[in-house]
């Protein structure tokens, strides 16, 4: 196609404009390729069920959206005026496509910080709901939250478009699919490397240094900077306790943490929770939250409302130190169980630390370890569990739900909340376990509380590093020490996890619940128990492992996670592909087929296809016979093949509308025709040629239902020039392009084919798609067939080898005319391939004796 | 003798040098630009026969760059190539009158396709319509 227009300029007798027109002819023709190539994607990508990137998803309509306006402009270029109304369609479209398809939600112009005293439930949109409930806790609990900032989403969008990073971070993500451990390793490695050492605009920075000197009173003070992430719509997801927090920052340092805290957005783990979620990166965008450093002897979470055995109580988990052992798994934290009606402590059950947390001198947190005899003495007294249990009562009275509230008490005994979150999840569940044991089957470990119910068994394998991560072989039992969240990068590969600590109301069960994954945690000594390759059955809802496959416990086994979890990339694309993929534009030749009816991008792609062709033809039938460049060509084929002969590529001859082979000079036609006109094949359907009605009758393509009433053998067109074909055909239901080239300086020559449609359904015309490329593919054609559609191609190759591809091509289009009827199986499929091969050409299976 | 002289504008380094030595290796002489001011230069100095340039730039991005090329080069055609794929941005840029817009990871060949169909192509070259 490339040389169309240098060909014409060659040509005996330039036509007014025609240069122009052709190029933008080729334009379209090109671009109707690429946007069709992009349906074809859509559809097969809806019908196979693979995981989708967000990624993927942006690029099939973006790319079927531009190329749509691709054909439109060189419609318009080509017409003038005349289909203007097709713009505001396309428009009307694009815009709808880009809001769905894009999703960025319309920001609360609020600034790069936010003071939390001016935080509310009301600005969750713009700072996460971490930070809005802690502006609210202040209000509900004056006193009793530190003072602070909160950082923005405005700021998060500033700082990810600030050197394109954004889309940097995107390129590095595409290629991550979930389960695939070590892609994502890498790609959170290159990620947070990149973010880390990115700049942070200057007006960001200053703003963010600005308010944190707003709440300096000395030389001593220490912020936390924690992440408060949030899902589109506002909507914070239960892992965004997987977040890094910044403990322990002096005011300079408040940059440089934030920016961490952002990078920790891309950890290994993280990318694999949205995944597994199916959230689309860019609808998570991460806010934070700074706040003063309380300086904590004892810290922890109490949960407001959560189900026990005897109803539903509050539960407050509390270690020395930092409260960060808490819920990492790290530690056992002592567990108080408090009843809020009475007021009173019902039970306490003492953990064991060997060591806590605390900040470091200048900056950051150290690790100290606790002497023998302090590790089981528990870290809050019972009236500081009432005295903090009380504030987190009077929190969820305000607010109206159950709370999980992180809190600290600092060495002078005064209670302090740090975090304030939604439990709903949690607050459903019942405690205990849920089945009875299967009798007589073999105990491995009984002890252990169920963080995540169902059933599964598996292999054994022992997760401790980051090495035994990548080890990992998928649908194994991991067993683990201590519930380490960063295990959660596994969960979606794992049949369950066993861990010998972790508790309930941790992240990694959190996250283990929320993918469907069966978890018995604190289950004391199970690593020394379940050695690595056993095969066990973890029964989580009856808290219990056995040795062996116990089929009676895995008979009711919780639905997997994929069955389980949302979509939402493919939700996305099936509700943009509705604006896409039908074609409910008429045929052209009954009423209403206008710009005005096109109420998809295919619609536009067939109405530009078509209006182009005709365009091509402005001059008018008889203008063209008058000039001697429009033919029809005598066939013994059932097409009805138009010839457009751009100057040399038939025989000078007088006029009189027909022509047949051998006055045709056009190598890659010849050779095309004849093997389409191979005396070995049989055509099933011959059809008269006519000429007549060529201005109503236009080329046309389908691989949809309703183009079935259409009747067979609408025009086909040939260009041609003396080396150069390009053949849009259409011959019963499908539709086929040959565009090749055959001249002696073989770099020059290519030819390149395009199938797509059908009368029968998709499933045996995506049958006749591979068996043409199968049989393209032996021949030395480079081939791609997604659904109905193939595209194959051969380039750089001697005249001698084209005029065989060619050839091939042409029977090829015989052999497979109809032929979808008859692949109503893969073995039938196979039955033609061999044929094929065979040379049996005239091979109908059974096809004509049904 | 190359067939075809590229301008490559882009800031990301990992995909600008191997895609210029890729392109080099098919006969197509190229000149890299690592951001849309250093391109502006480069095309002040040389002829280039089209350029191929980034959407998402730090400073004058890809589609800035566009619209200063069609005032101050309007012979140069330019394919946006773009890693992060965005209908409002992909239509915008052929509205400014980009050839094409194709998306990262590109075939080689298909860019090459797209670039000789550009450099052809009658429209994008004011004056020499009918010639």
């Amino acid at each position: 196609m490339e040389f169309l227009t240098r060909l014409f300029r060659r040509n005996r007798e330039p036509v007014p404009n025609m240069e122009k027109r052709i190029a933008c002819f080729r334009e379209v023709l090109q671009a109707n390729n690429a946007a069709l190539g992009f349906i074809a994607d859509i559809q097969e990508t809806m019908a196979s069920g693979r995981p989708l990137a967000a990624a993927d998803v942006s690029r099939m309509v973006a790319g079927v959206t531009v190329q749509t306006y691709r054909m439109v402009s060189n419609l318009m270029r080509m017409t003038g005026d005349r289909y203007r109304e097709l713009l505001p369609r396309f428009d009307r479209l694009k815009t709808k496509l880009a809001k769905m398809a894009e999703l960025t939600p319309a920001l609360q112009p609020v600034g790069f910080v936010v003071p939390l005293a001016e935080v509310g439930p009301g600005l969750a949109d713009a700072v996460g709901q971490k930070s809005a409930y802690l502006g609210e806790a202040q209000r509900i609990l004056p006193g009793h939250v530190p003072d602070g900032f909160a950082i923005t989403v405005e700021a998060y969008r500033a700082f990810m478009e600030a050197d394109g990073l954004a889309s940097r971070v995107a390129a590095a993500l595409d290629p991550v699919r979930e389960g695939e451990v070590a892609s994502c390793f890498e790609a959170s490695a290159r990620i947070m490397q990149m973010i880390e050492g990115a700049r942070v605009p200057e007006s960001l920075a200053a703003a963010i240094e600005a308010a944190a000197a707003g709440l300096s009173d000395g030389p001593g003070v220490r912020f936390a900077v924690r992440s408060s992430a949030l899902q589109e719509g506002g909507t914070e997801m239960s892992f965004a306790g997987q977040y890094r927090s910044m403990l322990n920052i002096p005011p300079d340092g408040v940059v440089d943490a934030y920016r961490r805290v952002i990078a920790s957005k891309y950890s290994p783990e993280a990318i694999t929770y949205r995944l597994g979620r199916g959230f689309r990166d860019p609808e998570v965008a991460m806010c934070c939250c700074v706040i003063r450093m309380v300086e904590a002897a004892s810290a922890g979470v109490v949960y407001t409302t959560f189900p026990t055995s005897s109803g539903l109580k509050t539960i407050l988990q509390a270690v020395r130190g930092l409260g960060l052992a808490a819920v990492d798994g790290s530690a056992e934290p002592s567990t108080y169980t408090l009843d809020r009606r009475s007021g009173k402590v019902l039970d306490m059950k003492a953990g064991l630390q060997v060591e806590f947390l605390r900040s470091a001198a200048r900056e950051g947190t150290e690790k100290i370890r606790l002497g023998e005899s302090h590790r089981r003495i528990p870290a809050v007294t019972g009236e500081q569990a009432l005295q903090v249990a009380d504030l987190g009562w009077r929190l969820e009275a305000k607010l109206g739900m159950p709370l999980d509230v992180e809190w600290a008490i600092d060495h002078q005994g005064k209670a302090f909340v740090l975090q304030v979150r939604m439990l709903p999840e949690v607050a459903n569940r019942t405690a205990g376990p849920t089945r009875s044991r299967v009798r007589n089957a073999p105990v491995l470990v009984d002890r252990g509380v169920r963080a995540s119910g169902g059933s599964a068994c598996g292999p054994v394998f022992r997760v401790e590093s980051d090495l035994d991560i990548l080890r990992c072989p998928e649908g194994s039992v991991i067993t683990t020490h201590e519930a380490n969240p960063r295990f959660a990068v596994l969960l979606p590969r794992a049949a369950a996890i066993v861990a010998d600590m972790g508790e309930v109301t941790g992240h990694l069960a959190t996250v283990a619940r929320e993918l469907r994954i069966p978890a018995l945690f604190a289950a004391r000594d199970a690593t020394a128990k379940l050695l690595p390759g056993m095969m066990v059955t973890v029964d989580a809802d009856a808290e219990v492992v056995y040795a062996g496959r116990i089929e009676a416990a895995l008979d009711s086994a919780a639905p997997g996670a994929r069955d389980v979890r949302r979509d939402p990339h493919r939700e996305l694309l099936q509700s943009v592909s509705a604006l896409i993929v039908p074609l409910t534009l008429r045929d052209r030749l009954a009423s209403g087929y206008s710009p005005r009816r096109c109420s998809t991008l295919h619609d536009i792609i067939r109405f530009c296809h078509q209006a182009t062709v005709e365009a091509m033809f402005d001059l008018g039938d008889r203008a063209l016979r008058d000039r001697q460049v429009l033919r029809q060509l005598v066939s013994p084929v059932p097409i009805d093949c138009r010839v457009f002969d751009f100057g040399g590529g038939l025989q000078p001859r007088t006029a009189d509308g027909e022509v047949t082979l051998d006055e045709v000079v056009c190598r890659p036609m010849r050779e095309l025709w004849k093997g389409m006109t191979d005396p070995r094949l049989r055509w099933r359907q011959l059809r008269p040629v006519s000429l007549r009605g060529f201005m109503s009758a236009v080329v046309d393509y389908n691989f949809d239902s309703d183009a079935r009433l259409r009747r067979m053998g609408e025009p086909s067109y040939a260009f041609i020039t003396p080396d150069y074909l390009n053949l849009n055909s259409r011959i019963g239901y499908h539709f086929a392009t040959v565009d090749a080239r055959i001249c002696e300086v073989h770099e020059s020559n290519y030819a390149s084919f395009r199938f797509v449609g059908g009368s029968t359904g998709i499933e045996q015309r995506s049958r006749r798609a591979r068996l043409i490329e199968r049989l393209l593919a032996a021949s030395g054609f480079e081939t791609d067939c997604r659904a109905d559609l193939v595209n194959a191609r051969i380039r750089h190759r001697p005249a001698l080898e084209m005029d065989t591809a060619l050839f091939q091509v042409g029977l090829l289009m015989g052999y497979v005319n109809h032929l979808d009827m008859a692949l109503v199986s893969d073995a039938v499929m196979q039955v033609y391939e061999d044929a094929f091969f065979a040379g049996n050409y005239g091979f109908k299976g059974d096809v004509d004796s049904p | 003798m190359a067939d075809l002289r590229l301008l490559l504008v882009d800031d990301e380094v990992e995909f600008l040098e191997p895609m210029a030595a890729r392109l080099t290796r098919r006969n197509v002489s190229c000149v890299t630009a690592g951001s849309g001011e250093e391109a502006l230069k480069l095309l002040v100095a040389g002829h280039f026969d089209c350029a191929v340039v980034d959407v998402k730039m730090p400073g004058i991005d890809g589609l800035e760059l566009l619209r200063r090329m069609r005032w101050n080069h309007p012979d140069v055609p330019v394919v946006l190539l773009t890693g992060h794929a965005s209908i409002e941005l992909g239509v915008q840029g052929m509205e400014l009158g980009a050839f094409d817009y194709l998306m990262k990871p590109v075939d080689l060949d298909e860019l090459l396709d797209t670039v000789r169909r550009a450099v052809q192509q009658p429209t994008m070259r004011p004056g020499r319509d009918n010639a």
